[in-house]
């Protein structure tokens, strides 16, 4: 299990940076995303993993998609790049390769850690059993309280910021047409 | 103790004898707790919807519906498959036989009547499907779309309790983890439409995604109410806070503390709805404008997993109500002389009430199918963000308000093997004037706003009698 899921991440960070069809590199970045929750809850942070699925899987990666489906020529199956970009593409991959064989040695040493602390099996004990989730939620109401606060004000603010800047746009291009 | 659930080990114990089981009785326990409830409870009542559902469709039109295919011809070609390596008159024969045993005649009298048959027939038509793939299509996207689908419905079964002593697993975070886990769907929708390469399923899955992922936030802010207010995301502790020691066990459900859960209630299920695509929130199937919507291009079997993934969500909204509002798998009536019922017949009991509340969830839904029109777009996402948003968060607040009036928590009862936990304890007063007071409130902010615009939002009108 651990292994796949490392697999899943590293893959699909690769594949991600590597493949030239936008949509696909939005999918494969989904594979690594999920990789990375199954890691998290090989390190008894089951919280942790869901609302990585949940911000980073259900939300963000969404988004990103959507910005790919509304840009231009999205049916065709190869997004034809300039050459400029694909120097830039494979630089990047490669210092996505050089992050991902850094993740592989975190993941190394962290599996070796866990096999230290209860033995070979490297089962994640954070899906039956652990109370991470209560501690965190005294931290946050608690030590964390103001940060938590302010976290959340500044994105309450920022959704109805979002909501006022679409209105007055909305206005503006109905004042433009007339 | 082998930490995959209290169930499994508890039956692998038992079938071992000992305290300590070897691996087979570990992997048979585990089977029979994970993946038996699967297979016994969800996939047929979701492969059973859609005959349900015709039947139902029929009821509300008044029309008889499936009522001539029977059960015989499926039978027969059983017989026919189990003795494959005898003459054909021994089939008839043996066939024969078996139809002149009492009782089969008048079940297969009332099978034919039902249209029972027409359910296999279905699935025989659909294996039979050829297997297309557009020339436009994404080939490897467009394969993996509803394997995602179906896991995507089928994952957050993991953590709903069934029964006392059925539960696959008891994770802290069960909650969070169920939403999480459905949230693959969206995945899925995704790559279905941008995977057929057709401009109709494309509009399909946008429609689709945007309503999934708005949706995704009152549905979120409904199940964070009832965390709040039972102080645990694990499923089963909620069930077990929902207890409620009397002969009337159903004063203990959620639904019933206050009238800022009840609202909850309501919003979960119609956010429900719209994130299983159901009418009135199936514009990304859309069949009068997109032509089909998101599974359009696909055929046989892999649309199969499609209708197959969307009766699966439907029992997962009813199951989620159930276990968030309604006491899970608690009886109404009497529980606690349930809960101390021999292990076997309290797990069979427990397990019926369960699929009883399920299915009077997913027949409501059945029943909304068939009696409203479909939303339009923008109106699907105004009553997202205008209506159920803005309920939802009152709601949290309110739900705050009263447990803070109500005094803080105490220890509450011990249910079965689940230990007492912090509860809210309002008494009888306080649960009175739980719900008197914010009624109050509510009918007389609407007579202002009433008085003051001469008119409200209309769904606020209806609610509260007033004409269009």
């Amino acid at each position: 299990m651990f292994w796949t899921c490392c697999l899943c991440a590293i893959s699909g960070a690769i594949g991600a940076a590597v493949v030239r069809n936008l949509f696909h590199a939005s999918l494969l970045l989904g594979l690594s995303l999920v990789g990375i929750a199954g890691l998290y809850l090989f390190l008894e942070a089951s919280y942790l993993a869901c609302v990585q699925v949940i911000v980073y899987v259900g939300g963000i990666l969404v988004l990103v998609m959507f910005a790919t489906l509304f840009s231009s020529d999205v049916m065709g199956a190869v997004q034809r790049t300039p050459s400029w970009l694909r120097v830039t593409g494979i630089t990047g991959a490669l210092l996505a390769s050089v992050v991902a064989v850094r993740l592989a040695a975190v993941a190394i040493h962290v599996a070796k850690g866990l096999e230290m602390t209860r033995g070979a099996m490297g089962r994640p004990d954070a899906i039956t059993g652990g109370n991470g989730t209560e501690a965190i939620g005294d931290l946050l109401t608690g030590a964390w309280f103001v940060p938590f606060l302010a976290a959340g004000f500044l994105l309450t603010l920022a959704l109805v910021a979002a909501v006022a800047t679409v209105k007055r746009f909305r206005r503006t291009t109905e004042a433009l047409r007339g | 103790m082998s930490d995959l659930g209290y169930a499994v080990d508890a039956l692998a114990q038992w079938l071992a004898g000992s305290g300590k089981p070897g691996w087979f009785a570990v992997l048979l326990a585990a089977i029979t707790v994970w993946v038996l409830p699967m297979l016994l409870v969800i996939f047929p009542i979701a492969s059973l919807g859609q005959i349900f559902e015709r039947k139902i469709a029929a009821a509300i039109q008044r029309r008889v519906g499936p009522n001539s295919v029977g059960l015989d011809g499926p039978l027969r070609f059983a017989f026919r498959m189990l003795l494959c390596f005898l003459p054909r008159t021994t089939q008839d024969k043996a066939f024969a036989t078996f139809t002149n045993l009492p009782g089969i005649r008048q079940f297969l009298r009332i099978a034919k009547s039902l249209g029972l048959g027409q359910l296999a027939a279905d699935g025989v038509k659909m294996l039979g499907k050829e297997d297309l793939i557009p020339a436009g299509a994404d080939g490897i996207v467009f394969r993996l779309a509803p394997y995602l689908a179906l896991t995507g419905a089928f994952l957050p079964f993991c953590v709903v309790p069934f029964a006392h002593h059925l539960v696959m697993l008891e994770v802290p975070v069960g909650a969070l983890y169920a939403i999480a886990a459905s949230g693959v769907t969206v995945m899925a929708l995704k790559m279905a439409g941008w995977g057929s390469g057709s401009k109709w399923s494309m509009l399909g899955g946008m429609r689709a995604v945007a309503q999934l992922v708005s949706y995704e936030i009152p549905v979120g802010l409904a199940v964070a109410g009832v965390v709040l207010w039972c102080g645990t995301m694990d499923l089963h502790a909620i069930v077990g806070q929902q207890y409620h020691s009397g002969v009337f066990s159903l004063l203990g459900w959620n639904l019933l503390q206050s009238p800022f859960l009840l609202l909850l209630a309501c919003v979960l299920f119609f956010g429900g709805l719209a994130e299983c695509q159901r009418t009135p929130f199936d514009m990304a199937e859309a069949e009068s404008e997109l032509v089909s919507g998101f599974n359009i291009e696909y055929s046989g079997l892999r649309w199969g997993m499609f209708a197959m993934a969307e009766y699966t969500e439907m029992l997962l909204v009813g199951s989620l109500v159930a276990t968030l509002f309604l006491g899970g798998y608690q009886s109404p009536i009497g529980e606690q002389w349930l809960v101390s019922l021999p292990v076997a017949i309290e797990t069979l009991l427990h397990i019926t009430i369960f699929i009883l509340k399920v299915l009077a969830s997913f027949l409501l839904m059945m029943w909304i199918r068939w009696t409203l029109p479909r939303f339009r777009v923008d109106q699907v996402m105004r009553l997202c963000w205008l209506t159920l948003v803005p309920l939802c968060l009152l709601s949290l607040l309110g739900i705050a308000v009263t447990m803070l009036a109500g005094g803080g928590a105490e220890m509450g009862e011990a249910y079965g093997r689940l230990p007492a936990r912090l509860q809210p304890q309002l008494g009888t007063t306080g649960h009175l004037l739980g719900w008197a007071i914010p009624l109050a409130i509510g009918i007389v902010v609407v007579r202002i706003a009433r008085k003051r615009h001469g008119q409200v939002h209309p769904a606020l009108q209806r609610l509260t009698g007033g004409g269009a």
